[in-house]
């Protein structure tokens, strides 16, 4: 109802025509270089051959696992093939609006963008139950230890037992992403650590922190993870304040009372605020010279700022 | 007679269909990494639940 679109962010369009305006029309990740290397069976069945080192939630090349692979595809030809010779139209169309939704997804070999297809192998599968009595013990038991065998490999290297004895002796106020440091994120993030750190100990309950920087297509630096610009106890507020020109910005600064600001070094914002410090630092041998930005964090790639306009106890 | 011979034959072509895909699926250059991470995984928790519930647990 807010945007318009039942998908936002995303763009829909089919055959050239605009069905819900969005802001993206393509995938946010690219596909990895062996999905773009195979065509469309041959990457299907490279993702469902699960040639993985490890499982991860988010993996883009993990399949459904082996119950799938070893015992629901060859259940949903064996099905559609019974159905059709049985006439049961009703598993037909199910199952056909099934299928015909995950070949026509443009990314059906991500796994986690089509996991219906698994219910249809699910359904599959208990026909071929069915039509096997009273045999099927046999595929009952085949079932039972692929389950088996998944629950025991279906651990990551982002949780490891070791970091759990870890964070036992942790308060629980420590037990952060940032001393976490999962390996399918550390990469990504490393750099972010040190500011998220920062807004857990020192944002206050009713502070509002602005960040200046998000993704814009052309510059694509933006806060790799948005939820650790709160604090500890989500009670603070964020916004996002991007201006074209200094006197705009601190107008909505102001307006949003901001208290902190968090900025990339180099960036316009922080060009904006170096000058109006080194104009602070040559006019305050005059005593009545606030000074507007105090720079309370800083790494190499980021700062935070506190704004003293913003906060509410400067009023 | 005609019947039941039809579904034992389906039924031995379906058990043999699966040991192919199996034998596909446990055969990729990565199973033997993915097996691997998960018996250290799996030793580590062994540990780790030694050291939690105090008991030394050898493995």
């Amino acid at each position: 109802m807010l945007y318009g679109n039942p998908v936002y962010y995303m763009d829909v369009s089919l055959f050239n025509m605009h069905l819900f305006k969005g802001l993206k029309s393509d995938w946010v990740e690219p596909a990895p270089d062996i999905i773009n290397s195979l065509n469309y069976l041959t990457r299907l069945l490279y993702v469902w051959l699960e040639r993985v080192g490890y499982y991860l939630y988010d993996s883009r090349l993990s399949g459904f696992g082996p119950i799938w692979f070893i015992l629901f595809l060859p259940g949903i030809i064996f099905s559609f093939v019974h159905a059709f010779i049985k006439k049961r139209y009703r598993f037909l169309f199910t199952g056909g609006i099934l299928l015909l939704t995950f070949m026509i997804h443009p990314r059906n070999w991500t796994t986690r963008y089509v996991i219906f297809i698994v219910g249809l192998g699910a359904l599959s599968f208990g026909t071929v139950i069915d039509y096997f009595h009273p045999k099927q013990n046999v595929l009952r038991l085949v079932a039972l230890l692929l389950a088996a065998y998944t629950l025991l490999t279906a651990n990551s290297p982002c949780i490891m037992p070791e970091k759990v004895k870890e964070f036992l002796h942790l308060p629980a106020g420590e037990r952060t992403l940032s001393r976490h440091k999962p390996s399918n994120i550390d990469t990504k993030v490393r750099d972010e650590y040190g500011y998220w750190i920062w807004i857990e100990n020192n944002v206050a309950e009713g502070d509002t922190l602005a960040y200046t920087f998000v993704d814009s297509g052309v510059d694509t630096s933006r806060p790799f993870f948005l939820a650790p610009l709160w604090n500890a106890g989500f009670s603070n507020t964020v916004v996002y304040i991007k201006s074209d020109t200094y006197e705009e910005w601190l107008k909505k600064l102001g307006s949003e009372g901001a208290g902190y600001i968090l900025i990339r070094k180099d960036s316009v914002e922080d060009q904006w605020i170096e000058k109006e410090r080194r104009l602070f630092y040559s006019l305050r041998w005059m005593g009545n010279v606030k000074e507007k930005f105090e720079i309370v964090y800083s790494d190499d790639t980021y700062r935070i700022v506190k704004y003293k306009k913003g906060l509410k106890n400067e009023g | 007679m005609k019947a039941e011979n039809k579904k034992r034959i389906l039924f031995v072509l379906y058990i043999l269909t699966m040991l192919i895909l199996a034998l596909i699926y446990f055969s990729v250059p990565e199973r033997k990494e993915f097996i691997e991470f998960h018996i250290r995984w799996w030793k580590e928790f062994w540990r780790v639940l030694g050291y939690v519930t105090n008991v030394r647990l050898v493995i």
